[in-house]
């Protein structure tokens, strides 16, 4: 159950801290025209197609306490960011920035900026609108984009494996809990494990497509 | 307070547009073919243009410079195509504006849903409304949020005939009653002289004419294919015979009724220029209503037809016969210099009263 608790706060946590992260990017990358658009695109989206053990490679060289981020990290809490759960964190936020970001970048495009206009041009403030009208109006993209990080990141394996280890209420998630439990040959510990796996990844899916727009009304 | 809007705009696509609309001569109307430019115009004034385009463009209005976002611009743009949150009634689509909006609504919620119809629609949803219904909803909601100069695209074309001439004299009594300023784009040039006192005629990204219409009328029919017809503003009973506007609008003549704060009664009528019949007797024909007229000018079209330009009531109205019905009203004319009057088309000046005869049905 120790595993299940840092799944879960690392979850909730990456989710939240993308949330904050990704909306705000998302609005200045829908609106964007300049010629470094797609590069900026490459950046965002690269975590997606990259192999978790080369981003897990690479951010370890980095969280190494002599490396310049790792050190700063040091300086600042005293503490190690490889093998810690606020590595893991970092790695989760990388790792899942594209499933956040994605969607939120689509809807807007598509969407908010139609809305962010016509409300506007009603007469409603810049951020009023886009707080209160426009973010409502793209709450579909919101929820899936959190639905989707929050999936992808409980079920993360290599990447934390690489930076994090295997350091029990730390940072041993459950899907290291039950590779240590298959190696063990602990099938039964193993068949709860994957089960819980299995039944939060399907509930999330369920949640992304019941609380899609058109099952709810929402009242601003 | 009369309102000034001064802009120079910069576009993507054309060397930009510079205008001066005052407000005081009524409603404006833009009129231009398909693609001339029209909407991008209202979008650049609401402030929706390219914001490279925004930033090299300078709108005043009533002499302060426009510096903030779209939101303290006066104008709002209605498009065509609205957009209405889906998953919200009527109801609250416009109220969410109407509790937003940086200006106090100058129109009460009652007479709002009231003139524009929408008691039965309150409790729908977006999907449930017709394009039309769309587009009254979205007319209310620029109604609501409480900005002085309402620029329309297209903004009943989705309605059908009867209901559109409605929302365009609501435009007139909106105007009169709220002080609120309508810009109304259409590819319909009656639709505009129904309803606006100016017209701003676009091409080709350029303004080609603008001016009150009995000025510019004339011109722009002569490049549109609508056909001549004549705009007049009616006193029933003053100096004619007329009876069968009032409430009767047809596709001979289109009537309205003019909103006027003094509580006299006028009509506001377009009349096609070949359902207007001309003689030099007042009754002389079966129609009913008779307008006496002075003949300004007669202008031969390529078709053997000739328009004849009447004056009445220091108003325009045009008359388009065949050559040989106006040859055979025999008209007396004398031969003057030309240059003495600007009314005299081949240097003659008629003489001979005429009536104008037209049928209300």
């Amino acid at each position: 159950m120790l595993a299940l608790t840092v799944s879960m706060s690392l979850a909730t946590l990456t989710v939240l801290i993308l949330l904050v992260i990704c909306i705000p990017t998302a609005w200045w990358l829908a609106h964007y025209q300049g010629k470094a658009k797609p590069f900026w695109q490459t950046l965002i989206t690269l975590p997606l197609v990259l192999p978790p053990t080369v981003l897990g490679f690479y951010l370890l060289l980095a969280f190494a306490p002599n490396a310049p981020l790792g050190q700063l990290w040091q300086s600042l809490t005293g503490t190690n960011l490889a093998f810690s759960f606020s590595g893991i964190l970092l790695g989760s936020l990388i790792y899942s920035l594209p499933f956040v970001m994605q969607p939120l970048i689509n809807e807007f495009q598509q969407v908010g900026k139609t809305y962010q206009q016509l409300f506007e041009t009603l007469g409603v403030p810049r951020w009023r609108a886009f707080f209160l009208l426009v973010l409502p109006v793209c709450r579909g993209s919101l929820i899936t984009a959190s639905t989707l990080g929050f999936a992808h990141t409980l079920g993360e394996f290599g990447l934390i494996l690489l930076i994090g280890g295997n350091i029990p209420g730390e940072t041993r998630v459950l899907s290291v809990e039950l590779y240590n439990q298959i190696m063990l040959l602990d099938y039964a510990s193993a068949h709860q494990s994957a089960l819980l796996l299995l039944g939060f990844s399907a509930i999330s899916l369920l949640l992304l497509y019941w609380l899609s727009p058109k099952h709810q009304i929402l009242k601003i | 307070m009369s309102l000034v809007i001064e802009a120079r705009i910069q576009t993507n696509h054309s060397e930009g547009y510079s205008l001066t609309w005052d407000f005081k001569e009524g409603n404006i109307g833009v009129y231009g073919p398909t693609g001339a430019g029209k909407s991008t115009l209202l979008k650049h004034l609401a402030g929706l243009g390219h914001p490279r385009a925004e930033r090299n463009s300078r709108i005043t209005v009533n002499g302060k410079l426009l510096t903030t976002g779209p939101s303290h611009n006066p104008c709002v743009y209605v498009s065509q195509h609205p957009s209405l949150v889906p998953s919200l009634t009527v109801t609250q689509n416009l109220q969410m504006v109407r509790r937003h909006s940086l200006w106090s609504s100058r129109i009460a919620w009652d007479d709002v849903i009231q003139l524009c119809k929408l008691a039965p629609l309150l409790g729908k949803t977006p999907a449930m409304l017709s394009g039309g219904e769309l587009q009254l909803v979205s007319f209310a909601r620029a109604l609501l949020s409480g900005k002085p100069v309402i620029l329309l695209d297209e903004p009943f074309s989705a309605l059908d005939f009867a209901s559109r001439q409605y929302c365009l004299r609501l435009l007139m009594l909106l105007c009169a009653k709220y002080a609120i300023h309508f810009v109304l784009v259409s590819h319909n040039l009656q639709d505009i002289t129904l309803c606006c006192g100016q017209i701003l005629a676009i091409e080709d990204q350029h303004i080609v004419q603008f001016g009150i219409i009995e000025k510019v009328l004339h011109d722009i029919q002569q490049q549109s294919a609508e056909g001549y017809f004549s705009r007049l503003v009616l006193k029933p009973g003053a100096k004619a015979h007329l009876w069968h506007l009032e409430g009767h609008p047809s596709t001979l003549i289109q009537a309205h009724t003019l909103p006027s704060t003094e509580g006299e009664t006028a009509l506001i009528a377009l009349l096609q220029a070949y359902n207007v019949t001309v003689h030099t007797e007042p009754h002389r024909a079966l129609f009913t209503n008779v307008l006496s007229c002075k003949l300004l000018r007669v202008h031969h079209e390529a078709d053997s037809t000739v328009t004849l330009h009447l004056l009445h009531s220091k108003q325009r109205l045009l008359a388009q016969m065949s050559l040989a019905e106006f040859q055979a009203l025999n008209l007396q004319s004398t031969t003057i210099n030309q240059a003495t009057s600007d009314t005299i088309a081949g240097g003659k000046r008629y003489d001979t009263p005429l009536y104008a005869h037209f049928a209300s049905l």
